[in-house]
């Protein structure tokens, strides 16, 4: 009798892209290649794709250079801002290793840069995503099925919530707060959930005067029952592309925030905070601005993708 | 008669729901550790003077105590002075209103014709290649970060190609040229943010537009339409367009807070002298008569905007009014 349908295909890229995002940022870490080390002094700003030769030496230092030549018994390391003569002697081991994406201003390696703020930027986007639906389902649920006093309670709430303006709330409270991943998720959480609550209460209010719903509040379901039989399955849709479409925003509002140097401290490399730095060298290179900025629009693509996919359903 | 109760109530609520959004606002800064003194970064300053600014701004008094002294204020219609800028609030925000409103518009009327001709064009043949293309590029553009797209164009446009200025409203001493000059010279400051801003925001608003002509292409009526031998064109236009017209209007009545607030993030890229900057600056800074007085603009503005937005979409959808 069910037919199976056939999965959308905006449904498909988006998910494959999200799981190689995810894939990317979980595993990539461990079982990538160790990459250059930071020597600022010799291989900041080196274009992607560039051979470094990293040198490890007697007393500790290690360096990575793009250029490293040896005269005679003298290894000269050569960058953007100092050169240096080493006795060959005192270099205890040699290795090249290609930098894929380029370095930052600090000589930092972009990728790997890359894969930790994406971690940072994917979980506190799925924390706040899942703060605001939590909240959201909770207060919708309650509001469709609490009555008309807290019904009309929870509904003028949430209108005094959509009151404020979001994006000034979110830079007030992030430049007055103590920055940190879990102030940003409970923020991003706070002040996303509204939308839910409205959808949650209203598909529920037209789901409760069903028959099926009808005969099963007579016949003595508890409550329970009736919101996980009878009310989750029906709402699961809608929610799931409001989630979706949400986390995207999240995303973006995470870099926004992060770009502006609200979101957090400046060590954690978000993508928007990495945005933020490579538009100070902007003039010499464009890998560090232009890599994360691409990779935002692909999760936030990959988001859009899956809750187009899912209205398809 | 229903349209008119509806709109009282919620007008009557307007006050209301102000007072509320100021008093949590006033709450956060409040809990934030620091208050100005705190934050001027003087090394002559001494704390002896510190503590006198403290009293001077009646920093040092209590939470309440500042609480109602600002209400007390208010009722009168004074907004209080601003530390940071040492003007009245009523002028900072005075100044700044109206460059937001210059960007903000055109940038609204931008994303709002851009927005209805690529949907347009779009829903014409949907699945052919030129509705393909559309929706990738306006995909494309809806996940870009607005901050990222503005330091390319200020990279491609002012700092490589030189064509357009990358900051501010004016060039130096702009205000001894004659009136026309000083017009385009406004003009060419205002296209780079206005066209982010624009963009991004017809990509959105495209993407909405699209889904929604194609859901009332498969209605009843259309199929009537064209049962009756009405004739394609027609049938987009007044058929069409119209009842999918509805989700957009909502859409214009909720970027009116933009409108207002400014978009913070291209105000800063591009130094436009806007309330997003002000309220990103005086947050910094502590200054809380500033942040208040944005914050009861911008309530103002979204409570409206809503409003307006109910509004509009009862006027484009009949099937919505209040019986």
């Amino acid at each position: 009798m069910i037919a199976r349908r056939r999965l959308p295909r905006r449904l498909i890229a988006g998910s494959i892209g999200l799981l190689m995002i995810c894939g990317a940022v979980i595993l990539g870490p461990r079982f990538l290649p160790p990459g250059p080390p930071s020597d600022p002094a010799h291989s900041a700003l080196v274009p992607p794709g560039t051979m470094l030769t990293v040198l490890e030496l007697d007393d500790g230092r290690t360096l990575a250079s793009p250029s490293v030549t040896t005269v005679g018994d003298l290894v000269i390391v050569d960058g953007p801002y100092s050169r240096e003569e080493i006795p060959a002697t005192s270099v205890s081991s040699r290795r090249v290793v290609q930098s894929w994406l380029g370095t930052d201003r600090y000589g930092r390696d972009l990728l790997r840069l890359m894969l930790l703020g994406g971690r940072l930027s994917l979980m506190i986007a799925a924390l706040g995503a899942l703060v605001s639906l939590v909240v959201g389902l909770a207060v919708g649920l309650s509001a469709a099925t609490g009555g008309r006093w807290i019904d009309a309670v929870l509904m003028r709430s949430v209108d005094a919530m959509m009151a404020f303006p979001t994006l000034l709330l979110l830079i007030l409270c992030a430049a007055v707060l103590d920055p940190g991943p879990a102030t940003l998720v409970v923020l991003l959480g706070l002040t996303s959930w509204m939308g839910l609550a409205r959808l949650v209460r209203g598909q529920v209010l037209s789901v409760r005067e069903r028959q099926f719903v009808m005969a099963a509040r007579v016949s003595g379901t508890p409550w329970y029952r009736v919101w996980s039989w009878h009310y989750l399955p029906e709402i699961r849709g809608p929610v799931a592309q409001d989630v979706a479409l949400r986390l995207g925003d999240l995303v973006l509002a995470e870099a926004t925030l992060s770009y502006l140097g609200l979101g957090l401290p400046p060590t954690t490399p978000t993508w928007g905070l990495l945005v933020s730095e490579g538009h100070r060298v902007m003039m010499d290179a464009w890998w560090p601005a232009t890599l994360p900025g691409l990779a935002i629009a692909f999760l936030v693509i990959c988001f859009a993708l899956i809750g187009d996919g899912i209205q398809e359903l | 008669m229903g349209t008119a109760v509806t709109l009282l109530r919620r007008l009557a609520l307007l006050p209301l729901l102000v007072l509320l959004v100021a008093t949590v606002t006033f709450a956060v800064v409040q809990a934030a550790p620091g208050t100005y003194a705190d934050t001027i970064d003087n090394p002559r300053l001494t704390p002896a003077a510190r503590t006198h600014l403290k009293a001077l701004y009646g920093l040092d008094q209590g939470a309440r105590s500042q609480y109602f002294h600002w209400l007390g204020a208010l009722a009168q219609g004074d907004l209080g002075r601003s530390f940071l800028f040492k003007q009245p609030v009523a002028d900072v925000i005075a100044t700044a209103l109206p460059p937001t409103i210059l960007l903000a518009g055109t940038a609204l009327a931008m994303d709002v014709i851009l927005g209805v001709l690529l949907a347009l064009i779009s829903a014409r043949r949907p699945g052919g290649w030129i509705d393909r293309i559309l929706t990738i590029l306006s995909l494309g553009v809806y996940g870009l970060p607005s901050f990222w797209l503005a330091g390319l164009a200020i990279l491609l446009f002012s700092l490589t190609l030189g064509w357009l200025p990358a900051s501010h409203m004016a060039s130096v001493g702009a205000d001894r040229w004659a009136a026309g000059a000083r017009w385009l010279d406004l003009v060419r400051h205002l296209i780079l943010p206005a066209s982010i801003l624009g963009i991004v925001g017809a990509a959105s608003t495209a993407r909405y537009l699209r889904a929604s002509l194609l859901d009332v292409r498969r209605s009843h009526h259309i199929l009537a339409a064209r049962a009756r031998g009405i004739s394609e064109s027609r049938i987009l236009w007044t058929h069409t367009l119209r009842p999918a017209l509805g989700p957009l209007v909502t859409l214009i009545g909720l970027s009116l807070p933009v409108l207002v607030g400014g978009s913070v993030v291209v105000e800063t890229i591009f130094s436009w002298p806007g309330m997003g900057r002000i309220m990103w600056q005086a947050a910094v800074a502590r200054d809380i008569p500033v942040v208040m007085g944005c914050t009861l603009v911008g309530a103002v503005a979204v409570i409206l905007g809503s409003l307006v937005a109910d509004l509009l979409y009862a006027w484009a959808d009949p099937r919505v009014r209040p019986q």
